[in-house]
């Protein structure tokens, strides 16, 4: 069982549908199914609006537990004399300012009881009503959660907990066995990859060796290419490449610019507001886990990779990937036999040790860098994607443009699995000098859909069994959300604790901890 | 019909466009909050001249799929907020009846081919 409250401000139009708004987030959060979800919204918005429209204050109290969610909402304020005729569809004591707005129908007490199951209302003239109604509850089917390829080496970890506090999904904890991910949370990002000195977090190949068959076709991202045009050309690059032995090989840019132009004209039919582009996988994961409600926002198109995937499709091809995400992505609905992941470790000294023996050409002349297009809004890195996505979901970003968002800074360029920097490699890429056939925009067929993410059980009496643990035991922790526990912050401890992933003494900053004590925290 | 469609046929602009509006199978049009919350469902388009505060805050309570302001509508920030949350927003230049019957209009001719 869980307990919730949030007051009412009679006369406060502007506010209302605040405490229905917080029930709606715990019955979402057990995992109530939507027809019931429905009926608690209509029945707790009309008995909030009778606050609002008619008392001076009041409170919406709800208690939740396996079976039912009970609410109760208490006013102070003039009271129903009559509460039968009250009752009669039609009557009603709203005001003008009411009525403009939409209320005061005569419906909101007979629209409560045709939707709950239990319905009971007492009034005093004079001194206020209290209303309770009860709703049966019953839990939520699907939400399948999706595969992920970031790979754990517990042993290379040095504690150091930086990871902890980069992941923007807080998908890593840090115990005594090392990093462990939390599958369900994790958006094949590589923020974690980037802070962790010790290499225990990272990507692995589908294969330790690079094998190159003749009828094999080799797809580079473009950042790769630009890895090695410091000293040489990228004509050179890409010939070297295809040295290694592959019958093809195929530089993403050509894919990333269709995206591009394929993303600006179905923005121009979009009759407003921001449209992202999903070029980048692991942002596409962070909308599908943390943003739902921006889904319908991305362009229906596919990523570059898995375009060129789709172009290839029934071809033997090796992708060089630069985060999980793009790993992932090449492994849904494909068997390993077709596609491979490579490193871009895999292909260095390979590749330079060919381009050495041309004795190096020189490098063209520098031009400007890549994907500089006025109409684009791009945006790098992930705690600023974060942000700007936190943006566009508060209405804050109401302009009518494309946004490219990427999870690395400078974009792939910025992977970590990349040795050159991303600023340099990046203005060093000339775009468009080498002469290379153009990419197609491959239209998506299967819509993206929202992760189940937070969801604690999939059955409800054990999701609320567990809510009412977790605030009980949050009361009790100091809220620094030091991460020395080995959970980023101290909520995520709690919810550990309860989903026994954690023990209960392992906050060391909590008052009386001996441990603590002696270290001198306290 | 899809969303889009409907809003070329009775002249109506998509000022948000939503997500998952396959389809609008029912509309109900309306100017009172309770009629509104009971009818509003998946699937349904709700159609008011009530002001867009309003009609944000019921799309965010009920999830609306759709709702279509009418009377040339200025796309209030708020209203603009609730079509990020997911729910189509469509302006109609006509009255409340008038979109009514260009909508009424519109699905019976669906219904004929």
């Amino acid at each position: 069982m869980t307990e919730s409250s949030c007051r009412i401000c009679g006369g406060d139009f502007e506010r209302a549908g605040a405490a229905s708004r917080l029930l709606k987030e715990q019955l979402k959060k057990i995992g109530v199914a939507p027809e019931i979800l429905r009926r608690a919204m209509i029945a707790a918005y009309e008995a909030e609006m009778n606050v609002v429209i008619h008392a001076h204050r009041g409170i919406m109290k709800a208690v939740l537990d396996d079976k039912q969610a009970r609410v109760e909402i208490i006013d102070e304020g003039p009271g129903i004399a009559d509460t039968d005729l009250a009752m009669t569809e039609g009557y009603s004591t709203a005001g003008p300012q009411a009525r403009q707005l939409g209320f005061g129908a005569g419906l909101g007490l007979p629209n409560i009881r045709k939707s709950v199951d239990r319905f009971t209302i007492e009034s005093s003239v004079g001194k206020g009503t209290r209303l309770c109604f009860t709703i049966y509850l019953k839990p939520q089917t699907g939400g399948a959660e999706k595969p992920n390829s970031l790979h754990v080496a517990a042993g290379r970890c040095t504690e150091c907990l930086r990871c902890l506090h980069v992941c923007p999904t807080r998908a890593i904890r840090v115990r005594s066995a090392g990093p462990q991910k939390l599958d369900y949370l994790c958006i094949d990002c590589t923020s974690c990859i980037s802070e962790c000195p010790g290499g225990a977090l990272g990507v692995e190949p589908t294969s330790p060796e690079l094998t190159a068959a003749a009828d094999s076709v080799l797809v580079v991202p473009s950042a790769v290419v630009a890895q090695y045009v410091s000293a040489w050309s990228e004509a050179d690059v890409e010939g070297a490449l295809r040295q290694l032995g592959f019958s093809k090989v195929i530089v993403t840019e050509g894919a990333e610019s269709a995206l591009r132009a394929a993303v600006l004209e179905y923005a121009a039919g979009q009759p407003a507001g921001p449209v992202l582009s999903p070029v980048c996988p692991a942002v596409l994961n962070l909308i599908e886990t943390r943003f739902p409600s921006l889904i319908g926002s991305v362009a229906p198109l596919l990523a570059p990779l898995e375009a060129i995937r789709e172009e290839l499709s029934g071809r033997r091809a090796s992708f060089v990937v630069l985060c999980p995400a793009q790993k992932t992505l090449l492994g849904m609905g494909r068997g390993p036999e077709e596609v491979h992941a490579v490193l871009p470790s895999q292909l260095e000294s390979k590749v330079r040790t060919i381009l050495k023996s041309r004795c190096g050409a020189a490098p063209e002349a520098a031009a400007a860098g890549v994907g500089d297009d006025p109409r684009i809004l791009r945006v790098t890195g992930m705690a600023h994607v974060v942000r700007v996505l936190e943006e566009i979901e508060n209405g804050d970003v109401a302009d009518s443009c494309v946004l490219e968002l990427y999870a690395c800074d400078e974009g792939c360029f910025g992977s970590p699995l990349l040795r050159e920097d991303p600023h340099v490699s990046r203005r060093r890429y000339r775009s468009g000098r080498a002469a290379r056939p153009a990419g197609k925009a491959v239209r998506r067929q299967a819509p993206l859909e929202g992760r189940p993410g937070m969801r604690l059980d999939s059955n409800m009496a054990a999701a609320i069994e567990k809510l009412t643990r977790i605030n009980r035991l949050l009361q009790g922790l100091p809220g620094q959300d030091c991460g020395l526990c080995g959970s980023p912050t101290c909520a995520s401890l709690a919810e550990d604790v309860v989903m026994g992933r954690a023990s209960a003494d392992a906050c060391r900053r909590k008052r009386g901890n001996p441990d603590e004590t002696r270290r001198g925290l306290l | 019909m899809n969303i889009e469609e409907l809003a070329a046929e009775i002249g109506a602009t998509v000022v948000v466009p939503g997500q998952d509006v396959a389809s609008i199978e029912r509309v109900y049009a309306g100017d009172r909050v309770s009629d509104l919350l009971n009818h509003a469902g998946q699937g349904t388009l709700i159609v008011s001249n009530l002001p867009g505060t309003q009609l944000a805050r019921l799309a965010d309570l009920m999830d609306l799929p759709a709702l279509c302001l009418v009377d040339g509508a200025a796309a209030e920030p708020a209203a603009a907020a609730a079509g990020l949350r997911g729910t189509a927003v469509l302006v109609s230049r006509a009255g409340l009846f008038e979109t009514c019957g260009l909508i009424y209009r519109c699905l019976q001719q669906e219904r004929c081919t």
